[in-house]
């Protein structure tokens, strides 16, 4: 599984220092953060200086749905040519879906991107709904039209689904017999899992929607789709373990777990927070001062990677994000090694056996932050597990 | 391209070796294979089930909304099950102390032993295909069937 950059607010030299370390391969430009013509510059520049490297554009059409509220923060999105704001009744109509597609596309076709992606709406609250149809409807459509645009860079159709959708295992397996049966089938999809808010970490470290993530990785990938997973952070060693082939994450927490609160106004007056460190044998990511003073009495709790260096003392802003994309890449390469998902579900046990133990040494001599501790490895462990008995692997 | 077509009966039964290079093995009895877009499914009448052999029946066929949603994955079931039995001896789910409801049973809750059990001689990607197409799930057995045959020439 490889990793790219997920886009926001503030790219500075990011994605750039990325892709030159080769800890990142790619990048999802967001329509929110960048006006159309940066946007065509920026992924020029990076077709120049890293040719192989993957340049995605995410339209964001699902922010059409909420356009209308008055508080809504679109950003640069208004200056898109394809944007619109919508009500559900009418993209019930077949006819508008495939006019929206066409313009999304439209817009991509002139980019030097490396694959085209495909809009959709968000399915907010179940499979079975009317928001569901209207998704198939622009999943469906998607290839039919791509097609008419004689282009040849690989098409994702966007899927993105609220974890109130899919928690309920029952509803997504029959959309997934759904999705899986296409006439016109996509080369792959983008696929999006919402929270209710960026702060809601609980909402997504949650068993089945863990085990249901994995399990449209696992079912796309059968199927012979190509996936990547938007804002899937550091759950994206289990979506790549089952198939997943791309996992994204930021350097924003709104750019590690995918949200419309994204598009919601922002609380003012807060502070930073306090720069993190991702240790890949937590799972998890800690403060740098809980790193400082953790290396000297559990020295094993450090990656031993390159940027570790870096973290001798308070990290510049700017080496956080770096040094998270390096630790992700070197997992990911860890757990989804051998390509076959029982033995990558075997490093994926292995691996939270082993944060476990490492947490367990670190609080009979440390406390750690709340956001820091181990609340996350239960969740992982039952989604695994969950997983493996409705994928029955 | 989807088919449209449903032979619901596939099982040793109707599978017939050729003499032909170019066409090793024909299916037969179409007798209730039906076109999804035309006919409308029927019940056997005197048991209420599918028509069909019902130690052949793919499990999503047991489900009360089974009309609303079946496809050619129920075929791919069926034709891995008869793969499984010819290589192996024996059918996966079905024992024959059974009666038709411990079957059925089977069917719904029981994933088969994987064919590795009784056949690690066959190379493991055949092994993998059709311990994959017995899935109960229909969107967890690999639909693309050109991509299949693709995979199926690269690795056996």
């Amino acid at each position: 599984m490889k990793l790219y950059a997920q886009h926001g607010y503030g790219e500075g030299e990011k994605i750039n220092q990325g892709l030159q370390k080769g800890i990142i391969s790619g990048a999802v430009y967001s329509a929110k953060d960048i006006t159309p013509d940066r946007l065509n510059n920026r992924l020029s520049e990076i077709a120049a200086s890293s040719p192989s490297a993957a340049r995605i554009f995410d339209p964001q059409y699902y922010v059409s749905l909420i356009g209308s509220d008055p508080n809504i923060r679109l950003g640069k999105l208004e200056e898109y040519p394809y944007f619109s704001i919508r009500r559900r009744s009418q993209l019930e109509s077949n006819q508008l879906i495939a006019d929206e597609i066409r313009k999304v596309i439209e817009f991509q076709i002139s980019l030097p991107v490396t694959a085209i992606i495909s809009p959709n709406i968000l399915i907010s609250r179940s499979f079975d709904s009317v928001k569901a149809v209207i998704a198939k409807n622009f999943i469906r459509q998607a290839k039919g039209i791509y097609e008419q645009f004689s282009d040849n860079r690989p098409l994702y159709v966007t899927l993105a689904v609220s974890r109130e959708a899919l928690i309920d295992f029952t509803e997504l397996e029959a959309f997934l017999n759904d999705v899986t049966l296409l006439n016109s089938p996509p080369d792959g999809f983008y696929l999006l899992v919402g929270a209710r808010s960026i702060e809601a970490r609980t909402d997504l470290y949650h068993a089945d929607i863990i085990a249901n993530w994995m399990l449209l990785n696992y079912s796309l990938k059968i199927n012979g789709y190509q996936i990547i997973n938007g804002y899937s952070d550091l759950i994206s060693p289990f979506l790549g373990a089952v198939g997943g082939d791309i996992g994204c994450t930021g350097w924003w927490s709104n750019l590690r777990i995918f949200s419309m609160d994204r598009f919601a106004p922002e609380a003012t007056g807060g502070r930073l927070p306090v720069q993190r460190y991702l240790s890949t044998k937590l799972l998890n990511r800690i403060t740098f001062y809980e790193l400082g003073a953790l290396r000297r009495i559990i020295p094993n709790v450090a990656n031993g990677l390159p940027m570790d260096e870096e973290y001798e003392g308070e990290p510049e802003r700017a080496i956080e994000v770096l040094q998270s994309w390096e630790a992700l890449s070197s997992l990911l390469a860890i757990i989804t090694a051998s390509g076959d998902s029982s033995k990558n579900l075997e490093k994926c046990a292995e691996a939270i056996k082993s944060a476990e133990d490492l947490y367990t040494s670190i609080k009979a001599r440390y406390r750690l932050d709340p956001k820091s501790d181990d609340t996350h490895l239960e969740p992982l462990q039952e989604g695994m597990n969950l997983f493996k008995k409705r994928a029955e692997i | 391209m989807v088919s449209h077509v449903i032979h619901r009966d596939i099982k040793p039964d109707n599978v017939m070796k050729l003499n032909r290079k170019d066409r090793s093995y024909v299916l037969l009895d179409l007798g209730i294979a039906f076109s999804i877009v035309d006919t409308p499914l029927t019940f056997n009448a005197s048991n209420r089930l599918p028509p069909g052999t019902y130690r052949y029946l793919a499990p999503e066929m047991l489900q009360p909304g089974f009309r609303e949603s079946l496809d050619f994955r129920s075929d791919m079931y069926a034709a891995a099950l008869t793969v499984y039995e010819y290589a192996a001896g024996q059918h996966p789910l079905a024992k024959s102390k059974d009666d038709l409801i411990a079957t059925l049973s089977r069917i719904v809750r029981e994933s088969p032993k994987s064919l590795r059990v009784y056949r690690d001689d066959l190379s493991p990607f055949l092994i993998g295909t059709i311990d994959q197409m017995l899935k109960k799930i229909p969107a967890l057995r690999p639909s693309n069937i050109n991509m299949l045959i693709g995979k199926l020439e690269e690795n056996t």
